[in-house]
């Protein structure tokens, strides 16, 4: 698969963790930088405080940076703001980011016959029903992030707490199915979020097993792993927990298969341990990945 | 494209606002016309349990103050 590069310098599955400005001093005191392997930055984060971009240079003396991102909104039929995948980009470029992630949805709705600039921000990751016409507004957009980002892009698969993607026993494998043709409608690679996808299969009923069996391994290049907690009769994608046992299991399944995997990042948003609590999941990681 | 950017909208305003969701369950048929877009499709919407449609807009409004820094979070427990 040559259509998505990876920079050449990130070694096979490599492993870090996403990072939280919280964190930011540690890292930078940091001696030992062989307790990591790449650093991911949230990509918006620029748009909003500019001072990220000097931090973030500095940190890349240390580690290579991989970018994520939450407002693209890759499945808006609306269409994208040409504006935000400008600047975007050259983030990117500033910062040499090897490849860019986006979660594969769509963000903004537009009243019947209103302009994309009056679009309602839903704020959260709503989920594409990814049919022929869903696919066609992937292709489009993912076009435009190429005319501005030269290097890989890769494609998430989002939490879907609405169940919208089906229920029962078979709802893995068809949304695994609906996940390879946006990859490919897009020519993206795919993020595999292995929480997302364990928390998904309790949630509506189905093995996260099955979802992988219909992923494309040649494109698996990124995988984010972190902890969810449960709300209800609903398993929440909290990321305020350590790294689920089951997306361990899963990690070992993609490890063997995902030829192409390039990192594992460890992610967490709230409730923050110390650093050396997520330095160990890095180390538990290095170790599946070794087996 | 056209038939997205119905869906979308239709979804958008479910998440959105609580009156419409109430009316996109209580006459899904009536709504699909309305917007144009198929009734299985609003039938699909109708189907989504409340409770899940309220820990989308928890999870969303969660989020939101997490990343404006509303949400405290500190090193350690």
């Amino acid at each position: 698969m040559s259509s998505f590069r990876t920079g050449s310098a990130v070694s096979r599955a490599s492993v870090g963790i996403g990072l939280r400005e919280q964190y930011l001093p540690a890292l930078l005191a940091l001696r030992d930088v062989r307790a990591l392997d790449v650093l991911e930055v949230m990509i918006d984060d620029a748009l909003f405080d500019p001072r990220r971009m000097d931090e973030w240079r500095a940190l890349s003396r240390k580690w290579p940076l991989v970018a994520h991102g939450v407002a693209l909104g890759i499945g808006d039929a609306c269409g994208l703001d040409a504006g935000y995948v400008a600047k975007i980009s050259d983030s990117l470029r500033a910062i040499g980011a090897w490849w860019y992630s986006e979660h594969l949805c769509f963000l903004r709705a537009t009243a019947q016959g209103a302009a994309r600039k009056d679009a309602v921000d839903l704020g959260h990751f709503a989920p594409m029903v990814l049919d022929d016409d869903d696919l066609a507004v992937l292709s489009h957009n993912a076009a435009q992030v190429r005319r501005c980002w030269a290097g890989a892009f890769l494609l998430e698969n989002p939490a879907d707490i609405l169940g919208a993607q089906g229920r029962g026993p078979t709802a893995g494998r068809e949304s695994g199915v609906r996940f390879a043709r946006a990859l490919e409608a897009a020519n993206a690679g795919a993020l595999l979020d292995l929480t997302n996808l364990v928390l998904q299969g309790r949630n509506d009923g189905f093995e996260p097993g099955s979802f992988l069996e219909a992923v494309p391994w040649e494109r698996v290049v990124e995988v984010h792993l972190a902890g969810g907690r449960r709300a209800g009769a609903l398993w929440v994608d909290s990321h305020d927990h350590p790294v689920d046992e089951e997306a361990w299991t899963l990690l070992s399944v993609v490890a063997r298969r995902a030829e192409n995997l390039r990192a594992v990042i460890i992610e967490r948003d709230d409730r923050l341990p110390p650093l050396d609590a997520l330095l160990a999941e890095v180390d538990r990681a290095r170790e599946v990945l070794s087996r | 494209m056209t038939e997205s950017l119905a869906r979308q909208r239709v979804l958008g305003r479910m998440l959105e606002d609580p009156a419409y969701e109430a009316r996109l369950r209580a006459d899904p048929a009536a709504l699909a016309r309305e917007e144009g877009v198929t009734e299985g499709f609003v039938r699909g919407l109708a189907a989504i349990e409340p409770e899940r449609v309220s820990a989308f807009r928890r999870s969303r409004v969660h989020k939101d103050e997490v990343r404006e820094g509303k949400t405290p979070t500190k090193l350690g427990w």
